[in-house]
């Protein structure tokens, strides 16, 4: 077939500069280390690369959250183990005081050391976390839960606000304990067998009061009283032990999601080194084959040897 | 002895022509559009010859119609190019933006009181804003671009056809056999730029008039006729952002539109320009606005730090280019309504463990003030009453599933209340360490109200509308191209230039050239000879 002189050499000219795109192609790769250095050259690798970078944003997010919780819950945690404390010792106190080896005047002393323990219970009640947060009032978290009033008498100021925080996979995990539940929630049965809601507070006083009033059927009352209260904490410290595991059960869920997914992102948008260097080595072979040979067969000319 | 040297003279004359002609061909190695000459040496005696131009019209129209063909696809896989890199590389791709702001929320949800939280969320909805105008604004640049590129297309396609009439013109002069074949690859030069242009219909007359006519959807629309060629102009839409009608100066120049023009880069860069570059731009301004509407929506259920219902986060502007007028409104991070705008309280004596809850949006006209507080006391696990503003009304048949609507607000139950039980509901203005608005804030990333779609996923599949077309354009492309080579080297066989070829001529007629001469010396001998025998 004829072939013109023309189209021979523009020919050519467009394998050898097929060829150099491939190899510039290559070495773009190599250089930057990705697949695709712009989103055009493999729009699916950077597509796919977009919603792997968007999901890991998202572990991370929720990874932060669950820090975030599980610090809330540790603090909170110590708060209600230091409460339990001063429970326990006031149901220590009042069933040494109920022995009836004690006389009015130990009892005296014994209630002295009860009534400090109100001080105590209400700075731990109206704990605060790093950033200057109420623990115990709800969503009112620059409002002091727990005032003490002129008359001694304790009124919660905070609100029934639950704060849940989002931890991923529609899972939602409670952070705060209400400070009214968490020590005001003791039912007290009267003489006349109906019953009321009272506080830690109340259970202070009232054997303070009983104490110094030698009266033995009330610090009897307050060693059943004391020992609901610390059982409610215990109970409480439970709640936030299991919240904790949850907390510490999804990180790991997390940490391996994070793993498997940025081994995607690698494989999807990184250069294959081994593939490239392969690939490149071949075509700057078959590149020189083709420039050597073209300058050679060019040279070919009849007009030579005219 | 007259035949031998006339003989002899006439055929020196002839393969000096041939010899002319090779010439001809040699000097013309790359020149645009050049036909081989070829010169046929035909009878035994006074040799005649006919110069001819090696050209075939099929393969030159075939040639034509494989070049309208693949010139389309260009402008397509580059303006895809230009998409992609826009709206697709890791710098400028939105989702970088929606994760961040998204992010910054769920932040400001573990901590929703801490300024710097606060701060950190308003700064990102702001670079939210910002990225979307940007990418908004660039792709306006790049509609732009399709636009002046079209008409500056155009105007080449009238200058192609202004000449063509003028080589009509100087064709009409000559009678077909003695036309310069010069004027002739003139012709088929401009023929061949018009066709990478846009899609021709070409007639040709017996004295080699081309008639040039564009393929419409709406009917064909002549170019040149003859000596006459009309003009296309374009002109903006007007209300209408960077778009543009190509219209056609008839006859009494009454102008006429053209719905499309086919093939060619003309009809590429329309394809390209109608195909991705203009549902890009609206579904970026669906998006923008569904966003908008949704987060703001979002953002009145919440209570701010000053104790006032969430205004506007966003503002769209006044006419469809949502995303390029899109605005933060908010000016201060104590504007941000993290909280719920309300808030419940359980009465102290309730059945144990009961959690109740507040939703909103239950009323579509609720005009975006807090209801006043509002008590629900319980009389019996199925009847309740509600008393607000000292005014008691009582209900009957409570439902669990269906909680208790009041307004705007729903209250929600975890379990059925009991006799005596109460809840209080009133203004959460004092509830900084709510986080309840803001998590469904961060929420709404998750929110299939996109086209059915999460806002990561709507975007990302907009991408890949754009990735298909580009990958079916260069397929595409590849497949034309082999067309064009095979069309350009069946034309090419005919007409194009061999240096060898022309050597090899060049050799056999100079050899042939040399011969007759050497026949007309022999005669001029043979003549002397025969004097010399006379004397």
């Amino acid at each position: 077939m004829r072939i013109s002189t023309n189209l021979y050499f523009s020919t050519l000219n467009q394998r050898l500069a097929e060829q150099q795109n491939e190899i510039a192609n290559l070495q773009t790769q190599l250089a930057s280390g990705k697949k695709a250095a712009t989103a055009s050259m493999d729009s699916e690798a950077a597509m796919a690369g977009l919603r792997m970078n968007s999901i890991l944003q998202e572990q991370s997010d929720h990874k932060f959250s669950l820090q975030g919780a599980d610090n809330r819950l540790r603090q909170e945690e110590s708060l209600v183990a230091a409460m339990q404390k001063i429970s326990d010792r006031i149901q220590e106190l009042s069933i040494t005081a109920a022995s009836d080896t004690y006389s009015a005047e130990d009892r005296k002393m014994i209630a002295s050391e009860v009534a400090q323990y109100k001080e105590q219970l209400l700075s731990y009640a109206n704990g605060q976390d790093e950033s200057g947060n109420y623990m115990f009032s709800g969503g009112a978290s620059r409002t002091k839960p727990f005032v003490l009033n002129a008359d001694g008498s304790v009124t919660y100021s905070g609100d029934q606000t639950a704060i849940n925080f989002d931890i991923g996979g529609g899972e939602k995990i409670r952070v705060n304990s209400i400070g009214s539940n968490v020590i005001g929630n003791i039912t007290r049965t009267n003489a006349d067998a109906s019953t009321t809601q009272i506080t830690a507070f109340d259970i202070i006083d009232d054997l303070v009061t009983a104490l110094n009033g030698n009266n033995q059927t009330n610090i009897s009352r307050a060693m059943t009283e004391a020992e609901s209260l610390s059982s409610s904490l215990v109970k409480k410290q439970v709640e936030l032990g299991i919240s904790q595991n949850r907390i510490s059960n999804r990180l790991d869920i997390i940490e391996e999601k994070t793993i498997l997914y940025k081994d995607i992102l690698s494989k999807t948008v990184d250069t294959d080194y081994t593939e490239a260097i392969t690939k490149l080595s071949a075509n700057m072979l078959a590149l020189e084959a083709a420039q050597s040979t073209f300058a050679k067969v060019s040279q070919l000319s009849l007009f030579d040897y005219i | 002895m007259r035949d031998l040297l006339s003989v002899s003279a006439s055929a020196t004359q002839s393969y000096k022509r041939a010899l002319n002609a090779v010439q001809t061909n040699i000097s013309n190695l790359n020149t645009e559009g050049y036909s081989r000459q070829k010169v046929s040496i035909t009878s035994t005696g006074a040799s005649h010859t006919t110069l001819t131009r090696a050209h075939d019209s099929f393969a030159e129209g075939a040639l034509r119609s494989a070049n309208s063909s693949l010139e389309f696809e260009q402008p397509g896989t580059d303006y895809a190019r230009r998409l992609l890199n826009l709206v697709g590389s890791d710098s400028g791709s939105l989702t970088t933006a929606f994760d961040q702001f998204f992010s910054s929320a769920k932040q400001l949800a573990a901590n929703p009181s801490s300024a710097s939280s606060r701060q950190d969320f308003l700064s990102n909805a702001g670079y939210l804003a910002a990225r979307v105008n940007a990418v908004a604004s660039e792709l306006q640049e790049i509609s732009a671009d399709n636009n002046a590129e079209v008409e500056h297309r155009i105007n080449q396609l009238n200058g192609f056809s202004s000449q063509l009439a003028v080589v009509n013109e100087e064709l009409a002069d000559f009678s077909g056999a003695n036309v310069p074949p010069a004027l002739l690859d003139k012709r088929d030069l401009v023929l061949m730029k018009m066709s990478g242009l846009a899609k021709i219909d070409v007639t040709i007359s017996e004295k080699g008039l081309a008639s040039v006519s564009l393929a419409s959807p709406n009917g064909s629309v002549a170019l040149v006729r003859n000596t006459e060629s009309k003009t296309l102009h374009v002109s903006p839409v007007t209300g209408e952002k960077n778009m543009q009608q190509i219209k056609y100066i008839g006859g009494a120049g009454v102008s006429a539109d053209l719905t499309t023009v086919t093939g060619g880069s003309i009809g590429g860069l329309l394809s390209a320009k109608s195909s991705i570059i203009d549902p890009l731009v609206s579904k970026l301004n669906g998006m923008t606005q569904t966003l908008a509407t949704r987060l703001n929506e979002q953002h009145a259920q919440g209570m701010s730090s000053l104790g006032v219902v969430g205004a506007n986060m966003f503002s769209l502007g006044s006419d469809t280019n949502y995303a390029e007028n899109f605005t933060l409104a908010l000016t201060s991070s104590d504007q941000i309504a993290a909280a719920g705008r309300l808030k419940i309280a359980p009465g102290a004596s309730n059945s144990e463990n009961l959690r109740a809850t507040l939703s909103y949006g239950e009323n579509a006209s609720w005009a975006g003030t807090v209801e006043g507080s509002f008590t629900i006391t319980f009389s019996s696990p199925t009847a309740y009453s509600v008393t607000t503003g000292g005014v008691t009304t009582n209900y009957t048949g409570f439902d669990i599933n269906n909680g208790i609507v009041i307004g705007d607000v729903k209250v929600n139950f975890d379990r059925a209340p009991a006799a005596s039980d109460t809840f209080a509901v009133t203004s959460n203005t004092s509830g900084i360490g709510d986080n309840s608005n803001i998590t469904r804030i961060s929420e709404i990333s998750e929110e299939s109200i996109f086209e059915s779609k999460k806002l990561r996923d709507f975007y990302i599949n907009e991408i890949g509308k754009v990735s298909s077309f580009n990958n079916l354009s260069k397929m595409s492309a590849e497949a034309k191209q082999a067309v064009y080579d095979n069309a350009l080297t069946a034309k090419d066989k005919i007409s194009g230039v061999n240096l060898d070829e022309e050597a090899a001529d060049l050799i056999r007629l100079q050899q042939a050239y040399m011969a007759t001469a050497k026949a007309m010396q022999t005669a001029s001998d043979i003549f002397q000879q025969l004097l010399r025998i006379g004397i």
